[in-house]
């Protein structure tokens, strides 16, 4: 019996690099074999990936069985032997008598017939099987004819169709594994990153993606590290509990060599002896050696990269009883990398706009900070200058510095003014600073607040009415100090830009669903522009009016009405007319 | 007997069917008949994949198929059951003799050559062999007609046939499930490449630009239609423009919207064949009707409706239409769908959250402009009254009396006012050294000529407080790199700390020494000292002591904090060792550069 594989190594485990249903599907069909083309043993040899033909299956003879299953050969040998023998369409026979030197194989001890034609022991007939784009894939050997004869040209034929079904059926079969192969990479990249897209988190997205690649690469750990912009790295480690030693330097060495791999648009593996796509330098070298007495066999270096850029890298490794890294994988894991790229890619951009979040959200808290401290400063000094101005006597001055003493105490009280508001304004627009909420009668507020306008509605002659329940109380929820503030800025606002006989009115009541109360003042006086009304409630907004202009004011009285309404949960409205006059509404929680 | 007949089966792979028709000639070559013929399972029918022997046959109506109409034809998988029902069992293969099964069960009978005796072939006699799968479904069938002799097959040649359809079976089984791997790796990598180029934030038109020729390949599919909720964007890519006028209108659209919202809670995806069958399908019957008469209008033979989701959420929906002619939806790809569905959705997500983010920076930037703008206004507010104020106290001053004793009050009003100056300078400046955007002058820098600065600066102070200064410098230059007026303004804070919590008649003491990598300025004196609990948070923002004796020492509060500042944006760091009472020793340290200046300060 010729052998179509000479023992080279022996691998006495078949899955190692066909899977058993492909094992099973090779086993039937040199069974059948052997049942219909009339022939005693058949065996079918496989090319494998490395060019060696693998003898996977074997049939009718259980010695031939023990001898030749699992063996490899290279395929020239088997060419170079073929070359002898005469060419019958797929087959190849070989007579004994042109071997001069043959490879080790089966004979098969069995009396040779005294004809002619008669089949010898060492006899070969081989037929070669090529898939649709003209590869060879596989080898089949017949031996023991039933007849005991060489086949003469009618049961060439016969043997003909039977090589060209056992053809089809035998690539189909290892087409068949190398589709399933292919799917399984798919199916389970897809899985890694559907895992791993879950997250805009960069550790996240690393751990989840860990997970799902330890589980479908075959590997016994793995080392996942993302590139970040400061020069650190984030990093996801599994492992089986084998690991290198640990060393300073292995997380430098997979970023050189990560990068210079995503330049090249490659992965790289790393064996005991060999470098694959990598350089031989000092680098490499330092990862080999420490491979060499650990239980790890093999690394493979996968860069994760976006177009130009590397943002990662992914290691992988196997202990030395598993198989070498395919083809198939390096390229399954380098189009991994490129969709692992992609997700830290996001993963980072978010981080950043993050991070940017943050800094912007504590600057501003810092700004807050800021005013308010200083505005603390100036309450010291500023009251001391109030007293001092208070203490200098106005009896024996020049007329022309009481003046000067009078416009220091307008500006001094000005300042005052300002830094009480501005105190205010902190506090009020502090998120910090807890609102304590009670149950707030505001009809008591708006009264004395009208009676505090006495003086000035008076002396303007103007005409202020305030329509309320006459017996009922009106009840807020919020802080009785900060509503005060509400009411008095408001109907102050008003008096300060009503003519000279103007009318102010002062509404509060419940509204109709009774879920709010309403606090409305409106004038007649000078309105507010469309534009104006835009920006009424910032911080110092000046009015382009120069009738407004012209009345002096914090600038912050709106300001600090619009942070009190809406801390309380309520909301201000204005309706306002240039030369007709202002409404201001206030809704505000009700209260009890 | 009526057959439909497809010209081009989706599935008719050049090598599929050599492989099959080479087993189809094994039998009518080795195994002896005169016509052979191998079909398997598309849905509910079996379609003709492989003739042998045979350049044309008849229907059993009398008409002639030529070989190339023979291939493609289809017969319904009940015909074959109804002659399996009837059939003597031969083994592998069963035999259907003549009369007992109707001849329109057959897709063909074969005229052949009569011979006479009990064993002959009649014309209508056949044998079939059904294949199953592993678990047990038919798949395909053999069947064989007019054997070369002219009569039924011996025990020998049966026993041939057997092990000659065991063989052909395991192939036939081989390639179809080779096929169906085949489909399904296209699928998973069509779907692969959608979702990897969706994860790189494309909108959606340009994702079904780069994608959706794949993507429909891989579902076999003529149109694909994609719609976001919110976003008011709906794209259609394939080779079937007719679907657009007929999909968009506002009734389908709406009927689509809900069914998405009801499918992904089941987390299924639905079909609506033109016939009217559904599946999953969460429609009406009007709904339906609706959508037929769009599959109508698009000629199309089905839809496929995948919902777009993350979460608890809905986010749209994914349609895929399939032409006239087409199978229906396998059930992977219906699970195929359905995940591209929750994959995209899972990257909408996650570009939405992204996006907010980017809004909400957009926000904040806003709300630190105004912030900025506001602290302008402040500073401005405040200036303005000081001005006057100063002003009119200098006029009152020289207006009053040498001996009037207003003019204590106006001495103090110029300090105070001074004072209240100063915290809004500070108050302008932390600002500006808080926001990274201030520009920074980054310069070599001699600290000595900034400490002249400073001592000659403060000389007039010394004599009213009754301190003492004293600086100690290396004879050659000491140079850091940073911007010369934040650093002097450091410097000065630094000292005129040490000076504000000194007592009279006391001194402080400036030395600068250099190291290697950086500079040391230590600022001692012999005040009255920080507690141990106030050192702690002395460069936090905006400390203040609760130390009656330093609250008693008129000052801004913030120097310190501007010494920090300035610090961090140079890479610095300060120190502090204290005892209350006892004194204050600062030591900053600053990187060095180790050159000698280029420019003077």
């Amino acid at each position: 019996m010729p052998d179509p594989a000479e023992l080279i190594e022996p691998s006495a485990v078949h899955a190692a690099w066909l899977d058993d249903l492909t094992y099973s599907a090779l086993q039937l069909i040199a069974e059948a074999l052997v049942e219909l083309a009339g022939f005693g043993v058949s065996a079918i040899g496989v090319v494998r990936d490395d060019g060696l033909l693998h003898t996977a299956a074997v049939f009718g003879n259980d010695e031939a069985r023990e001898q030749l299953a699992g063996h490899t050969t290279p395929v020239e040998a088997l060419h170079a032997e073929l070359a002898l023998g005469d060419r019958w369409g797929r087959f190849t026979f070989v007579p004994h008598e042109r071997l001069t030197e043959r490879l080790p194989g089966w004979v098969g001890t069995y009396d040779v017939r005294d004809v002619e034609d008669a089949w010898h022991p060492e006899d070969l007939l081989v037929a070669l099987f090529h898939d649709d784009a003209g590869r060879l894939r596989a080898a089949l050997a017949i031996d023991v004819p039933d007849d005991g004869r060489r086949p003469g040209p009618e049961r060439r034929a016969v043997l003909e169709r039977f090589a060209a079904q056992a053809e089809r059926a035998v690539v189909s079969a290892l087409e068949k594994a190398r589709i399933a192969d292919q799917l399984r990479l798919a199916e389970s990249a897809r899985e890694i990153i559907r895992r791993a897209s879950s997250d805009l988190d960069v550790s996240l997205v690393l751990e989840r993606a860990g997970d799902a690649l330890l589980a479908s690469t075959g590997s016994s750990g793995l080392f996942l590290r993302a590139f970040t912009d400061d020069g650190r790295s984030i990093v996801a480690v599994r492992t089986d509990g084998t690991r290198l030693p640990r060393q300073p330097r292995t997380g430098a060495i997979a970023e050189r060599s990560s990068r210079e791999l995503w330049r090249r648009q490659q992965v790289g593996a790393i064996y005991r002896d060999e470098l694959v796509n990598l350089d031989d330098n000092e680098d490499n070298r330092t990862i080999q050696s420490l491979i060499q007495d650990s239980p790890i066999a093999s690394l493979l270096v996968v860069p994760l990269g976006v177009g130009d850029e590397c943002v990662g890298s992914l290691t992988l490794s196997r202990p030395g009883s598993a198989p070498r890294w395919t083809a198939a994988e390096m390229a399954y894991t380098f189009d991994l990398g490129g969709d692992l790229g992609q997700l830290l890619l996001n993963a980072r951009a978010y981080d950043r706009e993050q991070r940017l979040a943050d800094e912007l959200r504590a600057l501003d808290d810092y700004k807050n900070r800021l005013i308010t401290t200083v505005t603390q400063e100036l309450r010291r000094p500023l009251s001391a200058i109030v007293h001092d101005v208070d203490l200098i006597g106005r009896d024996s001055l020049p007329v022309h510095a009481e003046r000067a003493l009078d416009r220091m105490e307008r500006t001094s009280e000005r300042m005052v003014r300002l830094v009480e508001d501005l105190m205010l304004l902190s506090r009020v627009a502090d998120p910090e600073h807890e609102l304590t909420r009670g149950p707030v009668d505001l009809l008591p507020i708006v009264r004395d607040v009208s009676e505090l306008t006495e003086v000035a509605t008076r002396e303007r002659d103007l005409t202020m009415r305030v329509r309320t329940p006459a017996f009922t109380p009106v009840i807020a929820l919020g802080d009785a100090v900060e509503l005060d503030r509400v009411a008095v800025n408001l109907v102050n606002n008003a008096v300060k830009y009503t003519h000279t006989g103007g009318t102010i009115v002062i509404t509060l009541r419940q509204t109709e669903e009774k879920d709010m109360v309403e606090l409305i003042v409106a004038d007649d006086g000078i309105g507010i522009s469309a534009d104006d009304q835009q920006q009424l409630f910032t911080e110092f907004f000046r009015s382009t009016n120069p009738v407004a202009l012209a009345r002096p004011g914090t600038g912050l009285g709106l300001a600090i009405v619009d942070r009190i309404v809406r801390r309380h949960g309520g909301r201000i409205e204005v309706t306002s007319e240039l030369g007709v006059g202002t409404t201001f509404r206030v809704l505000l929680p009700a209260g009890g | 007997m009526s057959t439909s007949t497809v010209a081009t089966p989706t599935w008719s792979e050049q090598a599929f069917q050599d492989a099959l028709q080479i087993i189809a000639e094994g039998l009518t070559e080795l195994v002896g008949f005169g016509m052979a013929v191998i079909s398997v399972r598309r849905g509910d029918d079996l379609v003709v994949v492989a003739v042998a022997g045979a350049d044309f046959a008849h229907r059993p109506d009398g008409t002639e198929d030529q070989r190339d109409d023979m291939l493609g034809a289809r017969w319904p998988a009940t015909w074959l059951q109804g002659l399996l029902d009837v059939a003597e069992d031969w083994g592998r293969f069963k035999f259907v003799p003549h009369g007992r099964a109707p001849a329109a069960n057959w897709i063909w009978v074969r005229e052949a050559a009569v011979v006479s005796g009990e064993d002959a072939w009649h014309p209508n006699d056949g044998a079939i062999a059904p294949i199953h799968d592993a678990a047990g479904r038919l798949v395909g069938v053999i069947s064989v007609d007019d054997p070369v002799t002219g009569r039924y097959p011996d025990a020998a040649q049966r026993r041939v046939m057997d092990k000659y359809a065991d063989e052909a079976a395991k192939v036939v089984l081989s390639v179809l499930e080779r096929e169906a791997l085949e489909r399904r790796l296209q699928l998973a990598e069509g779907t692969r490449q959608l979702v990897r180029t969706a994860s790189r934030h494309l909108a959606l038109d340009a994702l079904l630009d780069e994608t959706g020729p794949a993507f429909l390949e891989a579902f076999a599919a003529s149109g694909l239609w994609l719609r976001v909720h919110g976003s008011g964007e709906t794209v259609l890519t394939g080779s079937r423009p007719q679907m657009a006028p007929g999909v968009p209108t506002e009734a389908i659209a709406l009927a689509v919207a809900e069914a998405a919202g009801e499918l992904w809670q089941r987390q299924q995806a639905a079909i609506v064949y033109d016939d009217g069958r559904a599946r999953n399908a969460v429609l009406d019957r009007a709904q339906v009707d609706a959508v037929r008469q769009v599959l109508t209008d698009g000629e199309l033979s089905s839809v496929l409706h995948a919902p777009i989701g993350a979460g608890s959420e809905c986010l749209g929906s994914l349609i895929l239409g399939r032409d006239l002619g087409q199978p229906d939806w396998s059930a992977a790809e219906l699970d195929q769908a359905a995940e591209v569905g929750r994959d995209l959705g899972r990257i909408i997500r996650n570009g939405r959250t992204y996006s907010r983010m980017q809004e909400l920076v957009r926000e904040l930037r806003e709300l630190d402009a105004r912030k900025r703008h506001l602290i302008a206004t402040i500073s401005h507010e405040l200036k303005n009254p000081l001005t006057v104020l100063l002003a009119n106290r200098d006029l009152l001053e020289s207006e009053i009396e040498a001996d009037d004793p207003a003019l204590g009050h106006l001495a103090d009003v110029d300090a105070n006012a001074r004072r209240m100056s100063g915290v809004v300078d500070n108050l302008l400046l932390l600002s500006k050294l808080a926001d990274p955007d201030t520009p920074h002058v980054e310069r070599d820098v001699d600290l000595r000529l900034l400490l002249d600065e400073v001592e000659a600066a403060y000389g007039a102070d010394m004599g009213q407080h009754g301190v003492t200064l004293r600086v100690t410098t290396p004879a050659e230059p000491v140079v850091v790199r940073g911007d010369a007026g934040e650093l002097r303004t450091m410097l000065a804070n630094m000292i005129g700390n040490g000076i504000k919590f000194s007592d009279d008649g006391s001194s402080v003491e400036v030395t600068v020494s250099t190291g290697r990598d950086a500079v040391e300025v230590a600022v001692v004196d012999h005040g009255i000292g920080i507690s141990a609990e106030d050192q702690e948070r002395l460069f936090s923002d905006f400390f203040r002591s609760q130390d009656p004796d330093a609250l008693a020492r008129p000052g801004s509060g913030l120097g310190l904090a501007i010494v920090d500042r300035i610090l961090r944006r140079h890479g610095g760091r300060a120190e502090v060792t204290s005892t209350l009472r006892g004194g204050t020793t600062f030591l900053v340290h600053l990187p060095t550069t180790g050159v000698t200046p280029t420019t003077s300060v």
